[in-house]
């Protein structure tokens, strides 16, 4: 797993405040947060089996995804196993969606059957004829799409831990790390704008 | 540490009981105490310790975060009283926090002053058909000492720019560092002929008062600060009102009724506690600053045959006259990276548009920043796709990678008053507590979209000057989601036609008193918490007057 050290250590929280007050307030609880960053994305997410989706349902959802935010040069949402993030979510938090996303699950499973007369699941459809069901889903029927479209975004860039965003995939997408600590300059337009280097060593 | 704080028997009579601890309970909390007095702050929500704050948005929006379950807080909404109200489903249209600090732990802490135009709008205006538009029956210049207070004692940074109110004190810390975007509305408006100033913010760019600078996580919208830095109640006032020993907040303690005595005065104030039992908390007085959908609520619950249509609610206007803010969003994507996941919400703002002009036809003034997207989570899922994007597929996935291209110049402007916009009990819905569910009922004001739609053609004109290679103003639609509350028990001088006087008393019950977002007359321009906190810092000096003079 390639999860990033924590950039903020003891020594960082010393150095960001001339009040020993706060920083003494600051060093209790520095191991704690550092620890809580840390523990991000720690599992590997292949082989581990749905709680909540049937294997049925989990192939199809993992394909949909797939499409979804496909996989190219760069892995999309499959890689990501958004898929693992959607069944835990919709066995726990979001329990109130199971059904409807179940229906609709059902309902690209049939039309994936009907299509080639032979009862070929969704999920070994070709990727072509997966785009002309999901055209015709996100037309009639919205609602499965749109939660399913936002569980599938959810699991791509949500904090590892929640079983998706496999390696920090959706976040290296979107170009975003979650290191807790910053230093000015933040980006090429602010480059020239922070005269005195704030305290300390920049660590962007 | 929290375990040498005070504790008061439910039956002993208190001097105070506060409902809610957010940004007007935290500071009314640790002024009454430090004024000498017993107070039981009461939160419906937990005590949080900043270590349990977590970078998790899916905590946050989904999973019983700040804002806690759906299943637990239902509440619903219409635009019009004869509509069926929907229930929120999936995600909250009434966001507020619910744990100690309220929505001052999750707020993106931008503290803009009223200024004095706000107080005396409908003098200098005239009516507004439709409205009950209505001077304040304060002026800035009342409240001014304690917006200082504010600046200095809940910590705000910044620096003074063109077109501030007059104030009698500087910041006590410069402004944040500015970010990309920042740079960008800065030197935009300047192209397009605009002044802009650094963003005056509720979150410290050098330690003060014992507490932590900022180190720029950019996980302040929506999020609670784990090391302080922001100006949240709970980083602020909270730690100040324990250490007097005479403020116990007492968390996990819902609210399900204020009691009155057959004389009218209040006596107790009933709650389940933690273990969902029923306790009741004796006091002299109650202040409500529940939040502006929370604090009518509770009144509603509290009626009595002396109070048919709920406590404090002889006008009738307790849970009318809701307003919101309303923020037109464009956004604007440029060539190289912004990298707007870093800092805070927002570093420059242009006020030039702050007064309302009637030669633009319609009522409304505001003002526009510059801000990032809220997080990861909301520009994947709800941010995307942009106008002209698909929803999925490879033009999804090369729009996604945009995230660190783009900001938003967003607006913040006016609600108008109106009494068919309010806050009452759904028939049905019901929550985790038996308490009746929250109820909206809310239409924008013709103008308050108008302005929105004026705002953004501004901010249009900005970006582009900006050298944006793409801006997207999303369209000006119905409101449907809000974490603004204001205006459900205003304040003014005629017991008909507001809930409390210029003191934040209640017209109807001597020992009662309001402050929060419910008091402000009229909206501001889209950030209120500042002017919430003031007139909180206000509200208990004169409560403190009236009790040592035995007023109460």
């Amino acid at each position: 797993m390639s999860a990033e050290p924590p950039a903020t250590t003891r020594r960082d929280f010393l150095q960001l405040s001339g009040s020993a007050a706060a920083s003494s307030w600051l060093l209790r609880f520095a191991p704690l947060i550092a620890a809580t960053q840390a523990c991000a994305s720690e599992a590997r997410r292949e082989g581990r089996p749905l709680t909540t989706l049937t294997e049925r349902e989990g192939a199809d959802f993992d394909a949909l995804s797939a499409r979804i935010v496909p996989t190219d040069d760069t892995p999309g949402a499959r890689e990501a196993g958004v898929v693992h993030f959607a069944d835990r979510a919709l066995g726990s938090f979001l329990a109130d969606l199971l059904p409807l996303v179940r229906a609709g699950l059902g309902g690209m499973h049939e039309r994936a059957a009907a299509l080639d007369g032979r009862g070929t699941a969704f999920a070994d459809l070709p990727e072509a004829r997966q785009d002309e069901i999901i055209g015709v889903v996100e037309g009639e029927d919205p609602e499965f799409f749109f939660f399913a479209r936002t569980l599938v975004l959810f699991g791509l860039v949500a904090n590892p831990e929640r079983g998706g965003n496999a390696d920090q995939i959706g976040w290296r997408l979107i170009g975003f790390e979650d290191r807790f600590r910053y230093e000015p300059p933040f980006g090429y337009y602010d480059r020239n704008e922070h005269g005195n280097p704030a305290e300390g060593e920049g660590d962007r | 540490m929290r375990q040498e704080t005070v504790r008061f028997p439910p039956t002993e009579e208190v001097d105070f009981v506060i409902v809610g601890s957010g940004a007007a309970g935290g500071v009314l909390a640790k002024e009454l105490s430090s004024n000498g007095f017993s107070v039981v702050v009461m939160e419906q929500g937990p005590y949080l310790r900043p270590f349990q704050f977590r970078h998790d948005e899916v905590e946050t929006y989904l999973d019983g975060g700040l804002v806690g379950r759906l299943s637990d807080h239902p509440h619903s909404w219409r635009a019009t009283a004869d509509q069926e109200a929907t229930p929120a489903f999936f995600f909250p249209s009434l966001f507020y926090a619910k744990a100690v600090g309220g929505s001052s732990l999750h707020f993106a802490a931008n503290y803009w002053r009223f200024r004095p135009v706000d107080f005396r709008e409908r003098s200098l205006l005239g009516s507004i058909p439709g409205t009950t538009f209505a001077d304040w029956p304060i002026t800035y210049d009342e409240l001014e000492p304690y917006y200082a207070k504010v600046d200095w004692e809940v910590g705000v940074s910044g620096e003074p720019g063109p077109g501030d109110p007059p104030r009698s004190r500087g910041y006590p810390v410069p402004p944040m560092p500015i970010k990309s975007s920042g740079v960008l509305l800065r030197d935009g408006a300047a192209r397009a002929g605009y002044t802009s100033k650094p963003a005056p913010l509720a979150i410290l760019s050098r330690p003060h008062n014992e507490r932590a600078a900022c180190i720029h996580c950019g996980f302040c919208w929506g999020q609670a600060c784990e090391i302080g830095a922001k100006s949240s109640t709970l980083a602020s006032m909270i730690p100040v009102a324990e250490r007097t020993g005479r403020c116990e907040i007492r968390d996990r303690s819902v609210v399900t009724r204020i009691e009155t005595s057959p004389q009218g005065r209040v006596t107790r104030v009933v709650y389940l506690d933690a273990e969902g039992v029923e306790q009741a908390q004796s006091a002299r007085a109650v202040v409500l600053a529940a939040n502006g959908a929370e604090t009518p609520r509770l009144l509603f619950l509290s009626e009595t045959s002396r109070h048919p249509d709920g406590l404090a609610n002889s006008s009738g206007f307790v849970g009318k006259n809701l307003m919101f803010n309303y923020n037109p969003q464009t956004w604007a994507r440029f060539s190289e990276p912004l990298n707007e996941y870093k800092s805070v919400v927002a570093t420059r703002v242009v006020m030039d548009f702050y007064e309302s002009d009637p030669r633009r036809g319609f009522y409304g003034g505001g003002g526009i920043d510059a801000r990032a997207t809220i997080g990861p989570l909301f520009w994947a899922a709800i941010d995307n796709p942009m106008p002209g994007t698909a929803s999925w597929g490879p033009d999804l996935k090369r729009q996604l990678a945009m995230y660190n291209y783009t900001m938003s110049a967003t607006g913040h402007g006016t609600s108008l008053p109106r009494e068919t916009n309010t806050i009452t009990l759904d028939p049905r819905l019901v929550d985790a507590w038996g308490r009746p569910a929250i109820r909206v009922t809310y239409e924008d004001h013709p103008d308050d979209l108008a302005f929105a739609a004026f705002l953004q053609e501004r901010a249009v004109e900005i970006m582009e000057a900006a050298g944006a290679e793409r801006v997207d103003p999303l369209p000006i639609a119905p409101s449907t989601v809000t974490a603004h509350l204001l205006g459900t028990c205003r304040m003014g001088d005629d017991p008909r036609a507001s809930v409390v006087d210029r003191y934040h008393r209640t017209h109807d019950v001597p020992n009662l008193f309001i402050c929060d977002g419910s008091s402000l007359v009229t909206s501001g321009r889209g950030q209120p918490t500042m002017t919430i906190q003031a007139l909180a810092f206000r509200a208990a000096d004169h409560i403190t007057d009236f009790a040592r003079r035995g007023e109460i």
